[in-house]
């Protein structure tokens, strides 16, 4: 009995422990531990927001078992470096929804933040956001992959991006016929 | 998440939520990219129309192109727009 009172106790403690942190531990599939500001993290991303609201953030280390631990150091460092810099009025405004607010162009350090990354980084950044629902995040990444294919000739976005064109040749003239306007100065 | 991924590991929202910031063009034009792409950016939920893809001036035949572009983008888009 006595046991169990004083391991409650502990419990209890740790509790308000954590309450108290002004960060948040958070464990990436491969097990590595990150600290990330949690007023930061409530703020970019629904899910954890949700999960620090809920309490179910471990001081151990939360556990994002879909998340590797590079995708994950960016997420943090994404947050941190948000923390950081004064958010503009129009930024927490745009963090509604994309498809009612309209994107506000990347700011000078989300752009060197992106412009980074390897692409198996972009890639995996790209899910990490999504999964843990940062829409802003979200929407640099997934602009700055836009801005990638800017310019390029359906050739180079295969090469660039390794995708397989798995078209017939007959296919491939229905649709630039079909598509005609979107090709008649290439 | 591991070494040596390609755009095509994402899933179709995402390839969506890329084409979205596309100008409407390009993003058309990646229909011909494979079999998966052909009809990803009719559902993106954007037509943007970007004048600087029809020359620098705009002269009455490039409005011309630039609005029949138009058109065609809107009819083609099956998300709501």
């Amino acid at each position: 009995m006595e046991v169990d009172k004083g391991k409650g106790e502990a419990e209890e403690t740790r509790k308000v422990a954590e309450a108290d942190r002004d960060t948040v531990t958070l464990k990436s599939s491969d097990g590595k531990l990150f600290e990330v500001s949690k007023e930061a993290a409530a703020r970019l991303s629904t899910v954890l927001a949700g999960m620090i609201a809920g309490g179910s953030i471990d001081d151990n280390g939360t556990d994002l078992k879909q998340i590797g631990s590079e995708a994950l150091e960016n997420v943090v460092d994404y947050c941190n470096k948000h923390a950081n810099s004064i958010p503009s009025a129009a930024l927490i405004s745009s963090s509604i929804s994309f498809n009612t607010a309209p994107f506000k162009e990347p700011e000078e350090w989300e752009r060197k933040f992106v412009d980074r990354l390897s692409h198996d980084a972009l890639f995996d950044l790209v899910e990490a956001a999504n999964f843990l629902g940062m829409e802003r995040l979200l929407d640099v990444t997934c602009h700055k992959i836009s801005e990638m294919m800017k310019g390029k000739s359906p050739d180079q976005i295969r090469e660039v991006f390794n995708i397989k064109n798995d078209y017939t040749k007959e296919e491939l003239e229905e649709i630039r016929q079909e598509l005609a306007w979107a090709f008649y100065d290439d | 998440m591991s070494a040596g991924r390609c755009l095509s590991d994402l899933p179709d929202d995402l390839l969506r939520h890329i084409l979205f910031f596309a100008p409407t063009k390009e993003a058309a034009a990646t229909a011909v990219l494979s079999r998966r792409w052909r009809s990803l950016w009719r559902t993106c939920g954007a037509v943007n129309m970007d004048s600087r893809s029809y020359g620098r001036r705009l002269d009455a035949s490039a409005r011309d192109a630039f609005f029949r572009d138009a058109e065609a983008a809107l009819a083609a888009a099956t998300a709501p727009v």
